[in-house]
């Protein structure tokens, strides 16, 4: 009688949480598995059930065994073992030769990516990617975009149509997508903040940008190192074709000095590090249109305003970026009041100002 | 037991101690990182970082600590059980100078980050991170030691084959098969085959490799040191075939949000969940032997280890198939949880097996006890009272992180203020843990020298002087 509550116990152990994920599974409708897997599966429990009654009910007599026997117990071993191995091995197979999707990662060695951000520095994203793999970059980044992603802290700034599909890593030697996010998400860091130069500076020095970041620093690497790592970082989530085409807007020859300044600044402060210039929203607001926009803030006492995004507001947020927070956004901005002259904060209004 | 068989088993004995000094320490000093990352600045000098380290840190505790401990443990234990010399104790021998050198080179080489070497950079796969070249070492020294049981156990005198035998020598084999799959077979898939092929490794590295071992060596320790016999054979043949049938199926799980056919994902959920089955039936029957002569864990440090070790084991296991199913993975995936759940198998039940072992084979080997019983039960309070508050602060951190990112919707930038005291308590926690395992390696050593002579039937520890006869016990 205890045998049977105590199975019966592991039964309803066994439905729960079977039962619990209906309600909480985040990517709907399973995909079909073939019928033969479903037989196999049908086997698997009748062999598992008639098991467990005949070790628990079953006439075992000692010394019955022959040597033979044994060999054959041994050999099952190993059989059990290949076997799960080959149901593993066939999705393997057939995931890798999938169709790759158009934005799927597509650098062949040896093959040069110049900085879209218009720096003149370039590297090669594959063996950038060796680089990532050679100094562990992965048990604190993963590559890949779930959908509740866009609706967690994961990855802020990612798009509904950058979430990963099986087509966007065929082209990769090998994958590291990672078990453990202790950082950013990084499938579109290279979208994101488009810059080599600053990617560079950030692995030297990350809380030069990000203050309360735990990365450690990586001033260690090669030159080359580094700018190939920079090539991988930016190469991700840009589409290749357009990026070996060149995306960057070369910066027109008779641009104002102070524009000009304004968006030297922009990379060498790092504020390409939290602010887009594409319209898309990373860790703060893009400054794509956001001149005399009006926008809703929070004050630190926690209340909401609406203010013009004008000069002044610009300068205070540079200088004092707590006073008042876009909302939606994290209240993680250092203050630059330290770091900037009354001519660069003309010069960074400027570059905004030009942004519209 | 001849000469050369002790030298086998002591050669692996001692290095593995020395690993076990090495490994859990990096891991408290790259825990700093989360806290201080300044402070560990100094590393990027040494051409180190955070990431690096923790390649060292997991690859110490697997290969230096546990594989070496466990396999001195089954250099002892199966000439025993088959009632035979280790046959081929040479090739034991340097199958151990092998493994060593193949740990030291895949640290040298981690160290290097060589970039783009088919035989010198470290691979991509968690835990199969040793480069190629190291690779090949291991493959030759582990054949080695197969080869080495495998004999001993065809030279057996005595034809029954007990429940650790199996554990040990199928463990082995499926040793053998995980390895190559994880560090060979990987090589032949890319894009997301690549990853599918790397999660069967992934799980199995601790499933159907360190699970069987230590187990195996647990069924030995526990019934000898308790002086009581195995409470059900019937049990432990159950757990032996069900550990076998649904273990090497669940590595997926630590990948079901990744794109993928939901059907393989599902696969591995339902042999997680199942896992439960061999594990009661290990554990009904590792609590059960000793029941009968509960007086003896208070007596035994052997039996108070393994029986510790045995109810981490059963915590560990519990967590982890309720951790696989979706409703639960969602949360908990990419925290500290799931790391930490890492940390109460291999520091909780694996290294109290491996200590174990490690206490009863060393008074068996070198002719001398232990010489402080103080010292062992300092050992044993701190994994029993300092390492679940560890285990503890570790899980804390995860869950705070989960809420923070999840629920919240916080960026990790805030979240990461959100867990500092969590992660602070860790490390301090840790600290504690990582000094109980220099106190252990220390006991071991000064017990060289200052030990008392052991004989067969007397306690493992040397009895606080005078030492009472009336203790003395017949194995």
């Amino acid at each position: 009688m205890k045998r049977f509550i105590t199975l019966a116990l592991l039964a309803v152990w066994m439905v729960l949480p079977g039962w619990a994920q209906h309600e909480h599974q985040p990517r709907p409708s399973p995909t079909e598995a073939p019928a033969i897997y479903w037989v196999l599966v049908a086997l698997a429990v009748v062999a598992i059930v008639g098991f467990m009654l005949w070790t628990l009910y079953g006439k075992m007599r000692p010394g019955r065994m022959t040597t033979l026997s044994y060999h054959a117990l041994g050999a099952l071993v190993i059989i059990m073992t290949l076997f799960t191995l080959v149901l593993y091995v066939i999705p393997a197979q057939q995931a890798q030769q999938l169709p790759a999707t158009a934005r799927a990662w597509d650098w062949k060695p040896g093959e040069i990516l110049q900085d879209p951000a218009g720096s003149g520095l370039s590297g090669e994203p594959y063996r950038g990617y060796l680089v990532y793999l050679a100094n562990g970059c992965t048990y604190c980044h993963t590559l890949y975009l779930r959908p509740e992603d866009l609706k967690t802290g994961w990855a802020e700034g990612a798009r509904p149509n950058e979430v990963s599909q099986m087509g966007d890593f065929v082209r990769y030697p090998f994958t590291m997508l990672g078990t453990q996010r202790d950082g950013p998400d990084l499938t579109v860091i290279g979208r994101k903040i488009p810059d080599m130069q600053y990617q560079i500076d950030h692995l030297v020095d990350p809380r030069r940008f990000k203050p309360k970041s735990v990365m450690p620093s990586y001033r260690y690497l090669s030159e080359r190192d580094l700018r190939d790592l920079a090539a991988y970082l930016v190469s991700l989530g840009n589409d290749p074709q357009k990026l070996r085409a060149g995306v960057a807007p070369t910066p027109k020859p008779t641009e104002d000095p102070k524009i000009a300044k304004g968006r030297e600044l922009y990379r060498s402060l790092g504020c390409v590090g939290c602010h887009s210039l594409d319209g898309s929203p990373n860790v703060g607001p893009s400054f794509k249109g956001l001149w005399e926009r009006e926008v809703e803030v929070v004050l630190p006492d926690g209340t909401t305003t609406r203010v013009i995004a004008d000069g002044a507001y610009i300068r205070e947020s540079i200088t004092q970026a707590s006073a008042k927070v876009v909302k939606g956004f994290p209240n993680v901005m250092p203050s630059f009041a330290e770091r900037v002259t009354e001519s660069d904060l003309d010069a960074l209004v400027e570059y905004i100002k030009s942004l519209r | 037991m001849q000469e050369r068989e002790k030298q086998a088993v002591k050669l692996w004995f001692f290095s593995s101690l020395v690993w076990l000094a090495l490994g859990p320490l990096i891991g408290a000093l790259m825990s700093l990182q989360f806290l201080w990352p300044d402070a560990l600045n100094f590393l990027a000098d040494l051409n180190l970082s955070y990431s690096k380290a923790r390649i060292f840190h997991t690859n110490l505790v697997i290969y230096g600590w546990i594989a070496m401990s466990f396999v001195a443990a089954i250099l002892f234990i199966i000439p025993k059980l088959c009632d035979v010399e280790l046959q081929h104790a040479r090739v034991a021998y340097w199958a151990g100078w092998l493994w060593n050198l193949s740990v030291a080179l895949d640290l040298a080489l981690i160290w290097a980050g060589i970039v783009g070497d088919p035989l010198l950079s470290i691979q991509p796969y968690e835990y199969a991170e040793a480069p190629l070249l190291v690779d090949l070492l291991i493959v030759i020294a582990a054949v080695m030691i197969i080869f080495s049981v495998h004999r001993t156990v065809l030279a057996r005198k005595r034809p029954h084959l007990y429940v650790s035998v199996w554990y040990l020598l199928g463990g082995l084999y499926t040793t053998a098969i995980t390895y190559l799959v994880g560090n060979f077979l990987t090589l032949a898939f890319t894009g997301l085959g690549n990853q599918i092929i790397h999660a069967w490794w992934l799980h199995n590295a601790v499933g159907m490799f360190i699970t069987p071992l230590g187990i195996g060596i647990a069924y030995y320790l526990i019934p000898i040191a308790a002086q009581q016999p195995i409470y059900s054979h019937r049990l432990s043949i159950l757990g032996f075939w069900t550990l076998m049938a649904f273990y090497p199926g669940t590595g997926l799980h630590h990948f079901l949000q990744m794109p993928m056919p939901t059907w393989i994902g599902e696969f591995s959920v339902i042999s997680s969940v199942l896992l439960i089955i061999p594990v009661l039936a290990v554990v009904v029957n590792h609590l059960a032997t000793p029941a009968q002569n509960w007086r003896r864990v208070f007596d035994s440090f052997p039996l108070r280890f393994s029986v510790f070790g045995t109810v981490y084991y059963l915590l560990t296991c519990i967590q982890g198939t309720f951790q696989t199913t979706h409703a639960v993975n969602w949360f908990v995936h990419f925290t500290e949880w799931v790391q930490a759940h890492a940390h109460l198998a291999l520091t909780g039940a694996f290294t109290c097996y491996g200590m174990a072992a490690l206490i009863y084979i060393f008074p068996r080997v070198t002719g001398r006890q232990l010489y402080s019983r103080t010292l062992v039960s300092w050992v044993f309070w701190i994994m029993a009272v300092v390492f679940p508050l560890f285990y503890l602060a570790f899980t804390h951190s995860g869950l705070v992180t989960g809420v923070s990112v999840n629920l919240l919707n916080h960026t990790i930038y805030e979240t990461i203020s959100a867990v500092w005291l969590a992660r602070f308590f860790r490390t301090l926690m840790g600290a504690g843990v990582v000094l109980g395992f220099l106190l252990f390696g220390y006991l071991i050593v000064r017990s060289l020298r200052v030990g008392p002579r052991f004989e067969e039937g007397t306690n493992e520890v040397a009895e606080p002087a005078p030492a009472p006869a009336t203790r003395r016990v017949t194995v």
